[in-house]
């Protein structure tokens, strides 16, 4: 799959939804955008970690079983660049691997499946922690890994 | 693994605590076994405002039969509907295109958020599929959409129980459960089975169920012996309140025994029974009698002509009656009620009157003696002590068969009672079998006069 056009940056926070889930793709980018944010895709963790480097995202979420890099080397990868060490990483699997996600880096984790309103919930604390001036690190959430 | 209400709780207990959140579940059965009821009280039982259930009906019974039989159901609140639980129909839309149904699915969940989706009937979609290869790929697409969402679907289906090796949908569900519908005699038995719950242990076997406008009524098989707990008869002993007869016995029967009064009709084993129950209303223990031929007036006469005060003995919280005909009952319905007294009233004392008729209540004979053997065990772990008669027409020396069994093996005592026909009727009682007791094995004779039994 060709790496999609990016969409323009419009002041709302940009998500980078990486899965290989054609059904949970879907769910997963309507949802965010009915939250109001801009969504980018990415089936695989090579095209992820270019599309991060390029777009600089607010926030990737991220499945771990994905071709190529997976899930969790593109974390480590993302939060190893100076240059992309602030973008916020949530684990979104279907994986119980929450103690791997943060042993990867990964800033929230959360078990699939796909609850829009938690998911939501997470991004927007996330993102307010990371507002506050408190850098992606520790984001008082549920979902922090 | 968290779990999903069917809004039933015996099921639920059956399912090991519910249907697993996030499955995909097939309700199967022929028509008219009650699976549109089943689907229907899950789902009023799930459905909020904010995460609603959304009732899809396909093919199989128009939109508006369905709602109509629906608010005839008790558990159906109409003012719900549309809010907190949302019917609609795929007829239209997959008349022409079942394979769009992947894609009605993920426009449903991106509309309505549900926490639960039935599709009614899910088998008249895959005959709208023109081939077996198009129907694999369409289940399959449906099933990745229903996984992504943190969503439980229930497919319901009039799917005859060979369709269960051939139907992709059955490979890819989660959980499987099964209505029958069975002719017994006179009266129709049903029962449901869980066929497949991934994941997940259950009670497996088969339940009977009755059905009315309250929804289902479930009634899992009773397992007393897969229950794991032990039993030890409690030193305590008890009296039945017939002069000799305890006296036969050390000094009385042990709590939580069975005990088995075996004789021909006419002997005195009902009478026996209902001593021993008065004698546990005078000891502060309230008893049950469950009688399947006498009716109450029928016992009230019987108690009345030995001058006992039947109106201070015949309350619920000290000798309660549950008479039934085993023949309109099926044998879980009956042991259900039976145990659920047991618990409401605090039954420290019980008398089945008699097995013979209790077996009648068993579609299959072959597995009464289970049954026997499972209600003994819950009547011992619950501290209950009884007493069980039996006819004695098909007696071999020693043991007592019904329906083919022998369950003389079941209970702990066993007593015969006899009648010798001379000049006169001559009622005998002896001890055959006791378990932890000493015993006078002997031939004593028993007399029924006012105020009721004597044994010499």
């Amino acid at each position: 799959m060709q790496p999609e056009p990016a969409a323009p940056r419009t002041g709302r926070a940009l998500i980078l939804v990486v899965e290989q889930d054609p059904q949970m793709r879907r769910l997963e980018r309507y949802f965010l955008e009915q939250a109001g944010y801009a969504v980018e895709l990415a089936v695989d963790g090579n095209q992820a970690l270019e599309t991060a480097q390029r777009l600089r995202p607010d926030i990737v979420v991220a499945e771990i079983l994905v071709a190529g890099l997976d899930g969790l080397s593109v974390c480590r990868a993302l939060k190893s660049d100076p240059e992309t060490r602030s973008i916020v990483v949530v684990i979104f699997s279907i994986l119980a691997a929450e103690q791997r996600a943060r042993d990867a880096g990964a800033d929230g984790f959360l078990r699939k499946p796909l609850d829009d309103a938690r998911l939501v919930q997470s991004i927007e604390a996330l993102l307010a922690h990371q507002r506050q001036g408190n850098g992606p690190e520790g984001g008082a959430t549920d979902a922090t890994a | 693994m968290q779990r999903l209400s069917t809004g039933n709780a015996a099921l639920d207990r059956i399912l090991g605590g519910g249907l697993p959140k996030n499955s995909v579940n097939i309700v199967m059965g022929l028509p008219g076994t009650g699976k549109t009821i089943l689907a229907q009280q899950l789902a009023f039982a799930n459905g909020t405002a904010e995460r609603p259930v959304v009732y899809l009906t396909t093919l199989s019974e128009p939109l508006t039969k369905v709602v109509t039989y629906l608010q005839e159901l008790r558990f159906a609140d109409v003012d719900r509907v549309g809010r907190e639980v949302h019917y609609d129909t795929l007829a239209e839309p997959l008349r022409d295109r079942p394979e769009s149904l992947a894609e009605r699915m993920a426009q449903l969940i991106e509309q309505r958020r549900p926490s639960v989706v039935v599709i009614d009937s899910f088998k008249a979609i895959m005959e709208l599929a023109p081939d077996p290869a198009q129907w694999r790929a369409t289940v399959f697409d449906v099933a990745s959409v229903l996984a992504a969402y943190d969503v439980t679907a229930l497919w319901v289906g009039e799917y005859a129980h060979e369709l269960t090796g051939r139907s992709p949908e059955f490979a890819v569900a989660d959980g499987i459960i099964e209505l029958r519908r069975v002719q017994s005699g006179s009266r129709d038995d049903r029962f449901l089975q869980v066929v497949k719950l991934r994941g997940s242990s259950f009670l497996d076997g088969e339940h009977a169920f009755t059905l009315s406008s309250g929804g289902l009524t479930v009634y899992p098989r009773l397992v007393g012996a897969a229950s794991g707990r032990t039993y030890d008869p409690q030193p305590e002993r008890l009296q039945t309140g017939i002069g000799g007869l305890d006296a036969m016995i050390e000094t009385g029967w042990l709590r939580g025994t069975s005990t088995l009064l075996a004789g021909p009709s006419g002997s005195g084993k009902t009478l026996m029974g209902l001593h021993f129950l008065r004698q546990g209303v005078e000891d502060g223990e309230p008893g049950l009698l469950v009688n399947f031929q006498e009716s109450p007036s029928q016992l009230r006469r019987i108690m009345k002509s030995l001058d006992w005060d039947t109106d201070a003995l015949l309350r619920p919280d000290r000798l309660d009656l549950l008479h039934s005909s085993p023949v309109e009952l099926q044998i879980d319905t009956i042991i259900q009620e039976l145990l659920r007294r047991i618990d409401a009233h605090g039954v420290r004392r019980i008398v089945v009157d008699a097995l013979g008729d209790l077996s009648k209540a068993a579609a299959d004979p072959r597995r009464f003696s289970d049954y026997v053997y499972a209600l003994s065990q819950e009547l011992a772990q619950r501290g209950v002590t009884s007493m069980l008669t039996v006819e004695t027409a098909g007696a071999t020396p020693l043991g007592f068969v019904v329906s083919g069994k022998d369950v003389s093996e079941m209970s702990d005592n066993t007593l015969l009672l006899g009648m010798e026909l001379g000049p006169d009727l001559v009622r005998t009682v002896r001890i055959i079998k006791t378990r932890g007791s000493a015993h006078d094995g002997a031939r004593h004779v028993l007399r029924i006069s006012r105020p009721g039994i004597v044994v010499e």
